[in-house]
């Protein structure tokens, strides 16, 4: 819409009808007061105004349009058939005028300027109307930054504080099966020396109290053996520092341990290209006596161990990987000729207190592998086992070669 | 230590274990006067109450009610007419912590309860026939 102030009616008429040619709609005031008042209510694209009107002046409305945030951007164009002086027209420009016409005025030049006009004011409009948007848009985005900032910041204080919890629970726990195990032992250790004392000293000619002291006895023995083996289970969790481990060494340490039972069961023992990695020897040492131990323990009867244990280097931190000089993950093989188990129990051979075996013949409590598995996951490696009843078991374990532990 | 060893006190809050140790102490060598004590605390008043008549060796349990072995040893090595009793810690705890603490303060040696009657008749009779030297600190640990 586009207002024409003119205190001439003729005026107003004669525009208004040139307008009206061109589709262009307009509206009128007789007066600079009465087109303030018009602006203020209505919206208005072009002002074309008439310079000498009685009262305020074109010049005067245009400073005060000027002069507002909501009208300032409206253009005003001067039309004026009396002052035609330099100084008119620059005054006009200088309160705020587009351009600024003198009469007589040709129609088509008038309207090819007053659509120019309304066009960069439409572009303006535009414009403001995107920056608008885009300040907009900048705001919510900062909001909603600040906003993930604190959800970000709450959810880690959330985490921060959960993981003190749970590292306390599991500080708590350890203590706990720590002491529980041993106190246990205590008491244990009390019944197994007294009743070592009572069948040493009084049961001399007893066979049958005899046998009932040694079925106590050796109860007692498998129950500090568990204990133990709690005990062990419960320190894993514990925090050590890793250190170059060689495995040559490790294994050296965990055969002599086993000198006796090895003579014994007169059992042949291959050590073979064992890598040094980066390690806890203590859990890598426990590691090794359980599997070793398992393969001496569960040979078949009257068949002499055959025990394999081996190395190799691979590529990727999976069984099929191959091998390769310069991989950085190890793969031990500890393989015998023992007993064997069937593979359909194989998720179950690591789990705690999953012992397959029949408790006369085979003595095990059932936390041995489900150690070893915790060792080999705590130094971020993997292990598995291939086994056929009678024909023996292999225990395969990934490690890398250097590592952060947790 | 080249002195014999006259008399033994035992400081130990476990009644089966000063059962099992004096009897032990009987087995190894009859003559050797068994004398108990069942904390820290108790220990220091029997000790500063028969200044003349001291016992020659220390066997100090360390996990003890009221005052525990490593408070008590600390408490024997500061006392001027105590602090020359050679002590051997005691202990069913083979924790590493405790041991460096207790050779730190002055024990000669550490020794695990063993599991069994005959072994603590062996180790003592050794104790008391060869005498104790001081285990270095390393070799024990």
């Amino acid at each position: 819409m586009i207002l024409i102030v003119d205190d001439i009616k003729a005026n107003i008429v004669a525009l208004k009808k040139i307008l009206e040619l061109h589709n262009l709609e307009s509206d009128a005031a007789l007066s600079g007061e009465e087109a303030l008042k018009k602006i203020l209510k209505n919206e208005y694209s072009l002002i074309i105004m008439d310079v000498q009107m009685p009262g305020m002046d074109g010049f005067e409305v245009a400073e005060i349009l000027a002069g507002s945030n909501r009208t300032k951007d409206i253009p005003v164009l001067f039309l004026s058939a009396i002052n035609k002086e330099k100084k008119y027209i620059s005054r006009g420009y200088e309160s705020g005028g587009v351009d600024y016409i003198t009469k007589p005025v040709d129609p088509d030049l008038l309207i090819l300027k007053v659509k120019t006009f309304l066009k960069l004011y439409e572009q303006q409009n535009e414009l403001k109307n995107i920056r608008d948007l885009l300040s907009k848009e900048i705001e919510i985005r900062k909001e909603a930054q600040g906003n993930l900032e604190i959800k970000v910041l709450e959810r880690t204080k959330e985490l921060v504080e959960n993981n003190e919890e749970l590292e306390l629970r599991n500080h708590e726990l350890q203590q706990f099966s720590w002491v529980v195990s041993h106190d246990l032992k205590e008491p244990l250790r009390k019944i197994e020396i007294f009743i070592k004392l009572l069948k040493d000293n009084y049961l001399i000619n007893d066979p049958k109290a005899i046998d009932y002291v040694n079925r106590t006895v050796s109860a007692s023995g498998r129950m500090n053996k568990l204990i133990s083996d709690l005990l062990e289970y419960s320190r894993l969790s514990s925090n050590v520092v890793p250190e170059c481990t060689d495995m040559n060494q490790i294994l050296d340490e965990v055969l002599s341990d086993f000198d006796y039972l090895i003579e014994e069961k007169n059992a042949k023992i291959k050590v073979d290209n064992l890598p040094k990695i980066k390690g806890i020897p203590s859990q890598l040492r426990q590691l090794f006596q359980n599997l070793v131990g398992n393969s001496l323990k569960f040979s078949k009867p009257g068949v002499s161990p055959e025990i394999e244990i081996f190395g190799e280097l691979i590529a990727e931190k999976d069984f099929e990987s191959p091998a390769s000089p310069i991989g950085k993950y190890c793969k031990i093989t500890v393989k015998d000729n023992g007993i064997g188990f069937d593979i359909k129990y194989l998720s179950k051979v690591f789990i705690i207190f999953q012992s397959l075996n029949d408790r006369n013949a085979y003595e095990g409590t059932g936390i041995g592998l489900a150690i070893a598995k915790k060792i080999v996951e705590k130094h971020d490696g993997l292990i598995t086992a291939e086994s056929q009843v009678g024909v023996g078991s292999s225990f395969i374990i990934l490690l890398p070669l250097s590592q952060n532990l947790e | 230590m080249t002195h014999d060893i006259k008399t033994i006190l035992l400081v130990d809050d476990d009644q089966d274990d000063q059962l099992l140790f004096k009897e032990a102490l009987h087995e190894a060598k009859n003559s050797v006067i068994y004398q108990s004590a069942c904390n820290g605390i108790d220990a220091l008043d029997k000790l500063n109450s028969q200044l003349e008549n001291l016992p020659d060796l220390i066997f100090l349990d360390v996990n003890m009610p009221k005052m525990n072995g490593i408070d008590c040893l600390k408490e024997l090595k500061k006392s001027d007419s105590l602090k020359n009793i050679p002590v051997l810690m005691y202990s069913t705890s083979s924790f590493s912590e405790y041991k460096k603490q207790c050779f730190a303060n002055g024990a000669l040696d550490y020794i695990v309860k063993p599991d069994d009657f005959n072994q603590l008749c062996l180790k003592l009779k050794s104790i008391l026939e060869n005498g104790i030297s001081p285990v270095t600190q390393n070799s024990a640990l």
